[in-house]
């Protein structure tokens, strides 16, 4: 036991995975000191999952159930990001001041997302992997998860077959997550190409007539965003943002 | 990045079952497309898509299905979509075409469908 009647357990890296049992097994016997406070030191994780987030809510609800506080030492972004995003920040003893200015905007709740990467297949397809991971980490709705994956992958794309970048030009992605809505916004360093002036005369039935195989792209951007804007900064980039509202529960 | 090529099973002459894998996009596309051609002029009339595990259907992806179905329904075959998870489910949503694609829940039904539309 800590002084001041504190507790500390540590997490090791890799959480939960191997480890979950062990943590509960030590905060079960940590809790038959009734202790005033647990703390629950992080510094090994940079990041947690869904799993991991989920074993912590249930370890904070065991040491609430036994009057004892559970606090998180140490966090890493990763980790602040994800539970902050899950607006559980707070039930942690996180504080918005602890959040991490380069990462955070937008107050309470907001994290951003930032990735540069080549706009090759391959860099396009190991950048859908980190964002996919990211957003999964969020645990949004499924729909809203499918859709920004749908939306980022679909809107490098575009920029690789079209941009005409050559190395070591690069795509710029940021998200955001507001209180109101998500945000997804790519620089390139393209010719400039705006998409919204694009005539949008999708249409299925006749799409399948003409045996259409391209061309699709634009218009699943159009569906699945609810607003989509571009500008052409300082000459040199062509910027698109594409924003979704978040829903509220029901 | 190379995927590897789409599992076939040719499950009655006219009918041909393909394992759509985890990915349908810009890396396959065209293959699949191609796919569909080849197995229509070797006769098949029925494609049975099996999307189980399709985790990521882009827009290239979509295409490759659609610029193929039309030519098979004029000589009374079809398309059909099987076990879609919610990715492709959505994209095919926001393109109105879940309900202009030909969607099973199961392959036992999708084979069904085929058995109907070629007796």
């Amino acid at each position: 036991m800590c002084p001041d009647d504190r507790a500390l357990i540590q997490l090791t890296p890799g959480f939960p995975e191997g480890d979950a049992r062990a943590f509960f097994d030590r905060l079960a016997a940590v809790l038959a000191e009734s202790p005033r406070q647990v703390k629950v030191d992080c510094s090994a994780l940079d990041r947690i999952t869904s799993r991991g987030v989920g074993l912590l809510w249930k370890a904070y609800c065991e040491c609430a159930s036994s009057g004892t506080s559970l606090l998180l030492e140490s966090p890493s972004h990763g980790v602040v990001r994800t539970l902050s995003a899950l607006d559980l920040g707070a039930f942690f003893g996180l504080e918005p001041a602890e959040l991490p200015t380069a990462e955070y905007r937008g107050g309470s709740g907001a994290g951003e997302y930032v990735d540069a990467f080549p706009a090759t297949e391959s860099e396009v397809d190991r950048a859908l992997t980190r964002f996919g991971d990211y957003v999964r980490g969020l645990n949004m709705e499924t729909a809203m998860e499918a859709e920004l994956q749908t939306l980022f992958y679909e809107a490098v794309t575009n920029i690789r077959l079209h941009g005409g970048l050559t190395p070591p030009q690069r795509v710029e992605v940021q998200f955001s997550i507001g209180e109101h809505d998500l945000r997804l916004c790519f620089k390139d360093p393209g010719p400039p190409f705006d998409p919204t002036t694009q005539k949008d005369d999708y249409n299925n039935a006749m799409a399948a007539q003409r045996g259409q195989i391209r061309g699709f792209g634009l218009a699943m951007m159009r569906r699945m965003a609810d607003e989509m804007t571009y500008t052409r900064e300082s000459g040199r980039l062509n910027v698109l943002t594409l924003l979704k509202r978040r829903r509220k529960a029901p | 990045m190379t995927h590897p090529p789409f599992e076939t099973k040719r499950i009655r002459d006219h009918v041909l079952r393909v394992s759509v894998g985890t990915r349908l996009d810009n890396s396959n596309a065209t293959a699949m497309l191609e796919l569909i051609h080849r197995a229509r002029s070797e006769g098949v009339r029925f494609l049975i898509l099996d999307c189980q595990s399709l985790q990521f259907l882009s827009s290239a992806g979509v295409g490759s299905i659609l610029g193929a179905v039309d030519g098979l329904r004029q000589e009374g075959g079809d398309i059909i979509l099987c076990g879609l998870p919610d990715q492709p489910r959505r994209v095919l949503e926001v393109l109105d075409l879940l309900e202009y694609l030909a969607v099973s829940p199961s392959l036992a039904e999708a084979e069904a469908r085929c058995a109907q539309g070629s007796s």
